[in-house]
């Protein structure tokens, strides 16, 4: 399943090129992450309770991001493990100066396995497109935030 | 037989009143006191590496029991038996790769167990798997029959270099000459998906270790309770009599469920034996989904060679067959596949090729036709598209195409699943192919039905299609008849029952043979406890082959009938008649002696059993079959695709040969 | 398949179950029917530490028709009693059509109306059919009862304007208005799958016989049930001849953002909603005339 789309954020591509790599910042806003910690260089792991509305379920994460290119561009790599199956993500996200600061692209190619695939099937890219929502709106809010 | 009171009629059957007031015993009927139960880890990854395995955070919850990985399980760990090795056939290559209990380094399909862990409920083990913490590192996924053979495919299985399970070629004739002047070659690629069989009842297994006797019992939803007692006994290093398997009413074979040695047919009776408590598993629908064997993917490249008459002059058919991640029922489905593609069809050449795949998902074993629909599909398809390119009706270019009633026994030169030649013992085909089409109205759809309904704005279609099906094959079934000094009687068989009706069909058969009343005829079967000598029923082999043991065996208890009322009324054995649970001397009809009584008669408390006979009324026999019979049929519809207006729904006509 | 430890408490009044959700609102979920919260229990995707079982509250339960002809419905009310109730046939016809289409007769047997409203599947048909007939949402909680209209009650996926320490009590459905006219449709692949997309339409005809206003709610075609407001507008005015169901299909099909799946994908779900918008609308339209 591909997971793809932009976004725009009042802020300079720097800023939110920071919040992007800033664990405290990324565990306040992706959706589910109870702590997230760097484990080794830009790599980094937490437990998260992923879901909507009364379902729910919990996985351990581990982001890493690659070819790092402050602050226009990374690749990501996603591994969520848990009961209700895995969830492994690869992509790339983009950062482009925009008239209103930020434009964010992300495009991810989401492979996701076992009960939640089998029983959410009809469900997976509307949860995606929620969490991804969530997950931006937040982010923003922080960064926007902290800029003021 | 010259008179059947019961045989081939209608009567009602033994088993309803146990089945509507809700006592028969299913799996989960079972409930032993102190009863533990198991749950498995599952891999959710189709394909990975096993790296470790931590279960402290499992063992550590106080209603866990125990928690087993493979390496736990001894010389019991190891690949399960190849049921059914692969038939003579020159050049054939097979690699064997069975199935393991519990998967050690790798997975190799969604739903392989790596984990059981014992519990007090089956609650407190799931609660417990979520504390299981296997490392998986996930390796490609092989899933496409095609892409798993090529070169830089991963493979699934250590010592082999490629995911080639096997390849078998099978011919007669020359298909390439007998092809060279033909008038049309259709060519076409058939892809047949995967499907799983989903009985109501999921599987299970109970198991019970018996120190005081050294006694294991299992109750098992096995379709073969005998091959399993016995492949289990060998397993674990106990005698054959010392296991007893007893298959309850099972809701639904359909394959599956034939004789496996499932990873959970091996380890829970393992873990009674170990904890000296009885265990329960019960499959649930989720499991059912991938750890239980499926069928059907393959994928058919075929050639037919028409004349203009659209007579066949060749077929060329070759096709890969998905066995899954393992091939424990050996080469069953695409051989079946491979011999059911000739159907009622004269075929001078034949040429079959197929490759067996290995790919990580669930298991292929038999499900419901075991690869013979795929032929049927194969061969009906192209006589549908070679009706249409040489504007032949689909009811003639059958018709032409028959085997004659004076082609039988007709040999077709190949070797069939149980690995005799395949034979057709006997056939017919023409009547059942013009009912059929007469109970469709074919020719009225033919001449104009189907434009007038175009007409009226309904799509009208018709399917017709024929197929010869090898079934009832060996090696062979056993069967005791006894009647009881009250009159019952009782028939024993190794088969077991998954909702075929056995308890009166075979009661019938026996009710015949010793002239009982057809509702005291008692039927037990798939119990090793009463009867531990036969196969199973599969491959539409229950009625065929344990059917005829069973009158065998009430043929020859029958003599014993005779024998003993002769001497009773002191007549000749001839001048007696049977039926209704009694024996009458046909020209005195005052004379007569229950069939209960008989039986105390054969069994006396004091004189002598005359040398040379046997005491009480009662017999074994054995049936075994040469080959398998042939069966045929035609199955005909006519659709109308307007919604809500479905004209003639499935009139179906199914003829035997 | 068994869920994993819950407390259970099963109240006998709106207010005892009210109590319990008041303290306990964001571990605890509410049990009604039970025919989605139960399955995603034993598949261990909901685990709620608490379940409030409200099936013994029988004030929840009941159909009511007032005065002015509309209806109020208890949460509770099974699906199956709403199927068979003449109130519903005669004041709300479109919800009376849709209840067969609803999964499995079993499942309406045990099912509630409230239940599966509250729940918001995206793909179930109650929400879709309360949009297209205006009703309206009565909720309590601890500050009291508040009503809330059906376009400002389903937010996104699974998810309501109900608070957690509310709960859904009952709902209100206007009668519907004469020269009117309602179908619903859905498109699933087996009869009681989960549709791949499907719509309610209402339609009500002024005294010069065009349009006076439309409503067309759609399911299984974005994260939440929705209204095709561009749609039904450009049904107002006309006389809903086919070229203007037609041109209602069209627009349907442009202001929705489906999803794909394994089922149908986005292309599909659009074009469906194209066909079903445009079969529902004249059928809609038929039963006025049917009427008189």
């Amino acid at each position: 399943m591909r997971v793809a789309g932009e976004y725009t954020i009042e802020a300079p591509p720097e800023r939110v090129w920071e919040a992007l790599m800033d664990p405290e910042v990324l565990a306040g806003t992706l959706p589910g992450f109870k702590s997230l910690e760097e484990v080794a260089e830009n790599v980094f792991e937490g437990s998260l309770a992923l879901g909507v509305g009364p379902v729910q379920g919990r996985f351990n994460g581990k982001l890493s991001l690659k070819e790092l290119q402050p602050p226009s561009s990374y690749r990501l790599h996603l591994d969520g493990r848990g009961a209700p199956g895995f969830v492994d993500g690869e992509g790339e996200v983009k950062l482009e100066a925009s008239p209103e600061g930020t434009t964010l692209l992300y495009d991810v190619e989401v492979t996701v396995g076992g009960k939640i695939a089998g029983v959410g099937q009809r469900m997976l890219e509307m949860v995606s497109r929620t969490l991804t929502k969530q997950a931006l709106d937040r982010l923003s809010k922080a960064i926007v935030a902290a800029t003021e | 037989m010259t008179d059947t009171p019961y045989f081939g009629r209608r009567v009602p059957r033994n088993e309803d009143a146990t089945l509507l007031t809700g006592r028969a015993q299913f799996i989960d009927d079972v409930d032993l006191p102190d009863m533990l139960h198991v749950a498995f880890w599952r891999s959710d990854f189709a394909h990975a590496r096993i790296t470790g395995v931590d279960l402290s955070a499992v063992r550590a919850r106080p209603d866990v029991v125990a928690a087993y990985v493979a390496d736990d399980l001894g010389d019991i760990w190891g690949p399960g038996p190849l049921l059914v090795p692969p038939p003579p056939i020159e050049d054939i290559v097979f690699h064997e790769r069975c199935q393991v209990p519990l998967a050690r380094d790798r997975v190799l399909h969604a739903g392989e167990p790596v984990v059981a862990i014992v519990a007090t409920s089956r609650y407190a083990a799931e609660d417990a798997l979520e504390d299981v913490r296997v490392d998986l590192e996930p390796i490609d996924a092989v899933v496409d029959l095609h892409a798993a053979l090529e070169q830089d495919a991963p493979v699934l299985h250590e010592g082999l270099d490629s995911n080639l399970a096997a390849h078998c070629v099978q011919q007669k004739g020359n298909y390439e000459e007998a092809s060279a002047n033909a008038e049309l070659v259709l060519e076409r690629r058939f892809h047949y998906d995967r499907g799983a069989s989903a009985a109501i009842e999921n599987r299970g297994v109970v198991a019970n270790w018996d120190d005081s006797n050294g006694k294991l019992t299992i109750w098992d939803t096995t379709q073969a309770p005998i091959p399993i007692r016995n492949g289990l006994a060998g397993l674990y290093g106990l005698a054959e009599r010392q296991v007893d398997v007893i298959a309850p009413f099972i809701g639904g074979g359909f394959g599956p469920k034939i004789m496996m040695f499932y990873p959970e047919e091996v380890v829970v009776p393992w873990i009674a034996m170990q904890l000296g408590r009885p265990v329960k598993w019960i499959e649930d629908r989720s499991e059912n989904f991938y750890a239980t064997t499926q069928e059907r993917s393959q994928i058919h490249d075929a050639k037919v060679a028409f004349d203009a008459d659209g007579r066949i002059l060749g077929v060329h058919d070759v096709f890969l067959h998905d066995t899954g991640a393992y091939d424990p029922y050996g080469l069953t489905v695409a051989i079946n596949a491979q011999c059911t593609l000739l159907g009622c069809y004269d075929v001078p050449a034949y040429y079959s090729e197929f490759t067996a795949v290995f790919t990580n998902r669930p298991i292929v074993t038999p499900v419901r036709g075991a690869g013979r629909q795929h032929g049927v599909f194969v061969m009906e398809r192209m006589l549908d598209l070679a009706a249409r390119e040489l504007d032949i009706d689909r009811v003639e270019i059958r018709r032409r195409n028959y085997l004659a009633p004076d082609d039988f026994p007709h040999d077709h030169g190949l070797v069939y699943q149980d690995f005799s030649s395949l034979t057709y013992d006997s056939g017919n085909y023409a009547p059942a192919l013009e009912r059929a089409a007469e109970m469709i109205d074919f020719p009225a759809w033919r001449d104009g039905g189907r434009e007038e309904a175009h007409a009226a704005g309904a799509h009208e279609g018709v399917g017709i299609v024929s197929y010869v099906e090898g079934t009832g094959i060996g090696p062979y079934e056993g069967a005791r008849v006894s009647i009881d000094p009250s009159g019952e009687v009782h028939v024993a068989t190794g088969v077991g029952t998954q909702g075929q009706g056995h308890y009166t069909t075979l009661a019938q058969i026996v009710a015949d043979a010793v002239g009982a009343d057809v509702a005291r005829v008692h039927v037990v079967t798939g119990d090793t406890r009463e009867f531990n000598w036969g196969t199973g029923t599969f491959a539409s082999r229950g009625a065929v082959v344990a059917g005829h043991a069973c009158h065998a065996a009430g043929m020859a208890v029958r003599e014993k009938i005779v024998e003993c009322a002769a001497t009773h009324f002191g007549v000749d054995g001839e001048s007696l008649e049977l039926g209704a649970g009694k024996v009458t001397v046909a020209a005195e009809p005052d004379r007569s002696i229950t069939l209960g009584d008989l039986a105390s008669l054969a069994n006396p408390l004091r004189g002598a059993v005359v040398p040379g006979t046997e005491p009480g009324l009662e017999a074994t026999a054995y049936f075994g079959p040469a080959r398998g019979a042939t069966a045929s049929g035609v199955h005909a519809m006519r659709d109308c695709c307007r919604p809500g207006d479905v004209r003639r729904a499935d009139p179906r006509l199914r003829c035997g040969a | 398949m068994k869920p994993p430890v819950f407390e259970y408490h099963a109240p006998g009044s709106t207010d005892e179950a009210l109590a319990l959700l008041g303290e306990h609102a964001w571990e605890a979920k509410i049990l009604a029917g039970g025919q989605s919260l139960v399955p995603a229990m034993n598949f261990r995707l909901a685990s709620p530490a608490i379940l409030i079982d409200i099936n013994g509250v029988d004030e929840l339960s009941g159909i009511e028709t007032a005065a002015d002809g509309s209806l109020r419905i208890g949460a509770m009310t099974r699906q199956n009693v709403v199927e068979s109730s003449d109130q519903v046939r005669a004041a709300a016809p479109l919800l009376h059509k849709a209840m067969p289409w609803i999964a499995h007769p079993q499942i309406r047997a045990r099912g509630t109306l409230g239940g599966s409203i509250a729940h918001a599947d995206p793909a179930a048909e109650l929400p879709a059919v309360m949009l297209a007939l205006g009703a309206e949402f009565h909720a309590r909680g601890p500050s009291g009862e508040r009503a809330i209209p059906a376009d400002e009650f389903f937010f996104g996926l699974l998810m309501t304007a109900l608070a957690p320490d509310e709960m859904l009590t009952a709902i209100s459905i206007p009668a519907q208005a004469p020269r009117s006219g309602t179908a619903f449709v859905e498109f699933a692949r087996r009869h009681g799958d989960y549709a791949l997309a499907g719509v309610a339409v209402t339609l009500t005809l002024g005294s010069d016989g065009t349009c006076e206003s439309a409503a067309l709610g759609l399911l299984s075609v974005s994260e939440a049930p929705m209204l095709a407001v561009q749609a039904a507008s450009a049904l107002v005015g006309t006389a809903v001849e086919l070229s203007d169901a037609e041109g209602a299909a069209e627009l349907a099909a442009g202001e929705i953002d489906p999803t794909g799946d394994l089922h149908a994908s986005a292309d599909y779900r659009r074009h469906l909603v194209r066909v079903l918008v445009r079969r529902a609308v004249v059928e809609a339209r038929a039963g006025i005339e049917d009427r008189g």
